[in-house]
């Protein structure tokens, strides 16, 4: 569903070329739940933004759905980011002074989604998520990092993508919160949302289906987890449970 | 759709609401200074019109100066040519001139009681009232006797009453012209303001008491002279010519030293100036609207780059560059026709001010109303359009590791 065709990236910095991505080919079929390690600085982000089509290769081609993405146009890139891809952003990327329900609306702005009125669709993208609706009008800085982060996740999957592409999901979370985006991950994996997620924590990479180890810019391993942990999903119950221990604690 | 993008615009301009303000007011300048000066030049342009007009279609000036330099009415012209030998010889025209009147005009100090002001005082013989439509409110003009006896009497303005004397009725009181006593004998009835000077704030006295006590033998200002049949004007105006040119010792070649103008001629040459004033202070109106659009294009820029990340964030959730262009476009005509509205706000008040200031009735007509209002919408989208399209041209990755 997601191709990357002998990728390679290059910056130009004060005349100083560097090379992040280097010739990477690398496939994601649909369904699948691929954790992208490496160490600091080897080009993760990179080519996730790939893969997210918010950045263009400098050579090698990016495939979606079965199609060269090259010569599309903006609009076509905007609405393929907008349709296709949900991206959870490394911290965040919440805009301020702006209500939680409002944050996750926003991609309904820019498409043609007549499913249902936003509100309807952000309202129901929040408890996906589960987060209580009594959060819904919260700016971000009044919610838990846990709590900011299940919001852009709700952002990302509101439009009903059919991929998931997550950077450092659980990079600034304490273990609790980091275990219930794993289990929401889950849940979107077991209901057919394919999921790519960069993190250079072993634990968390371990709850894959595969991983995907870069190093310089290069693909150093590529195998599927042989002993999974799989996150207990996020459902109503959970979700009450944490919201009770939130409160008394 | 729509009314999320006016939502959002109307957020981020209430983020900074000081920066909005200040941004504004560049505007609401221009805007109040267009519609102002527009307005009350109008209304100065009109009201001197009806002056003209009212003169009546028989009506001929003859002032000093060359015909060269335009001279229109009291004092515009250089040469000081015309004298009382002159008014004398125009009216042997009699009887296709009805009426002649020489007419000097200079300033002095008038008092009555404690109240003390300088005034416009005028000396012209009786016919000055008829050749000139000049009717009264109460009392009566002076008559050739009070010309020959060089009588101290005055025919005063509404304004120059109501100056002096309040409610109270001026005829018959005694007013010092610079400390020469004069007996108020009548008041003229309202003239009106031409914008520039008010017609009912002055003292009119026999021309011969004028110069025995005050200026002497001086040049006059104007002749006025009525022609006895407006159908015979330019007859008229072409004896009156040789008359004066044969009074001044002109031969052939040399021009005339003296213009002579008529309604039609005096219109003309008015409107020909009020045009140029107009459009002169329109473009020095329009450089301030200029300057309120470079400050729209100045704030925006700041808010683009301010605003970086958002916009990467907005792309890469899949806003296409028009949607970015048109919320930052949407953003700057905002501020374009909201300082244009309140611009107008403050120009109608500025020009009612301005009205009762110079005694003119000035009005704001729609047209310029919504002319304002549609120029500093195009000058809010005309100074965004950099801007926005610098916003609309960023790259999400850039934008959001932009810190
Ligand atoms: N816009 C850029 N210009 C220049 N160099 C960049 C730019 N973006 C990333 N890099 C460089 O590319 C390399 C890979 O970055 P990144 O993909 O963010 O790594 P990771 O996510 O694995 O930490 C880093 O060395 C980084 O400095
Ligand atoms: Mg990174």
């Amino acid at each position: 569903m997601l191709e990357l065709r002998r990728v390679t990236k290059r910056y130009q910095t004060g005349g100083v070329p560097f090379v992040a991505v280097r010739g990477v080919s690398l496939r994601i079929d649909a369904g699948e739940y691929v954790a992208i390690m490496g160490p600091s600085g080897s080009g993760k982000s990179t080519l996730l933004h790939l893969l997210g089509l918010l950045d263009v290769p400098t050579e090698g081609e990016v495939w979606l759905a079965g199609q060269p993405t090259r010569h599309l146009s903006d609009k076509e890139f905007a609405r393929l980011r907008n349709e296709k891809i949900g991206f959870v952003f490394q911290n965040f990327q919440l805009l301020p002074r702006t209500a939680a329900i409002e944050n996750i609306a926003l991609p309904l702005l820019y498409g043609r989604h007549r499913k249902a009125r936003p509100e309807v669709l952000a309202a129901r993208a929040l408890q996906r998520v589960g987060l209580d609706l009594s959060k819904a009008w919260n700016w971000p800085n009044q919610l838990s990092g846990g709590q900011q982060q299940r919001v852009a996740i709700a952002r990302a999957i509101v439009t009903d993508p059919e991929v998931v592409l997550a950077d450092e999901p659980t990079g600034n979370l304490d273990s609790r919160s980091t275990e219930e985006i794993l289990g929401l991950f889950q849940s979107l994996n077991d209901q057919g949302v394919t999921v790519v997620m960069v993190t250079h924590e072993p634990y968390v990479a371990q709850h894959a289906k595969r991983i995907v180890q870069i190093r310089d810019g290069r693909v150093e391993r590529d195998e599927p987890v042989h002993e999974r942990v799989i996150a207990a999903p996020v459902s109503a119950a959970a979700e009450f449970l944490a919201h009770g221990v939130e409160v008394s604690g | 759709m729509r009314g999320w993008l006016i939502r959002t615009a109307l957020r981020s301009l209430g983020s900074n609401p000081l920066r909005t303000v200040l941004t504004l007011l560049g505007i609401v300048i221009g805007v109040a200074s267009v519609v102002t000066l527009m307005s009350v030049g109008k209304a100065t342009a009109s009201s001197v019109t009806s002056r003209i007009q009212g003169l009546g279609t028989n009506l001929l000036v003859v002032t000093p100066g060359q015909a060269e330099q335009e001279g229109i009415g009291e004092g515009l012209g250089s040469a000081q040519t015309l004298t009382m030998d002159d008014a004398t010889a125009l009216a042997t025209l009699r009887p296709q001139v009805a009426a002649v009147a020489p007419d000097v005009i200079t300033r002095a100090q008038v008092a009555y009681g404690s109240v003390n002001e300088q005034v416009v005082v005028e000396g012209s013989t009786p016919d000055l009232f008829a050749v000139r439509n000049l009717a009264l409110a109460a009392g009566r003009a002076f008559n050739a006797a009070d010309e020959q006896a060089r009588g101290n009497v005055a025919v005063i303005g509404t304004t120059t009453a109501a100056n002096l004397f309040g409610t109270a009725n001026p005829v018959g009181a005694t007013i010092w012209v610079n400390g020469v006593p004069f007996e108020v004998i009548g008041e003229l009835a309202v003239q009106g303001s031409n914008g520039l000077t008010n017609n009912d704030d002055r003292v009119i006295i026999p021309l011969s008491t004028l110069q025995a006590r005050f200026t002497g033998t001086t040049p006059l200002g104007a002749i006025y002279v009525s022609a006895a049949d407006a159908s015979q004007m330019s007859q008229v105006q072409n004896r009156m010519e040789a008359v004066l040119r044969r009074n001044h010792g002109l031969s052939g070649t040399e021009p005339d030293d003296f213009v002579i103008s008529n309604q039609a001629s005096l219109l003309s040459a008015f409107q020909g100036v009020s045009q140029t004033l107009q459009a002169f202070l329109g473009g020095i109106a329009g450089i301030s609207l200029v300057v309120g659009g470079i400050g729209i294009m100045n704030i925006m820029l700041v808010s683009v780059a301010e605003r970086t990340r958002e916009i990467g964030l907005r792309k890469a959730l899949g806003a296409t560059r028009g949607q970015i262009l048109s919320q930052f476009l949407l953003e700057s005509a905002l501020v374009g026709v909201i300082g244009g509205a309140v611009g107008v706000i403050v120009g109608a008040v500025l020009t009612g001010m301005m009205g009762r200031w110079m005694n003119a009735s000035t009005g704001l007509d729609a047209s310029s109303i919504w002319i304002s209002i549609l120029v500093s919408l195009m000058v809010g989208v005309g100074f965004g359009m950099y801007p926005s399209f610098r916003a609309a041209r960023l790259s999400p990755i850039h934008a959001l590791r932009y810190e």
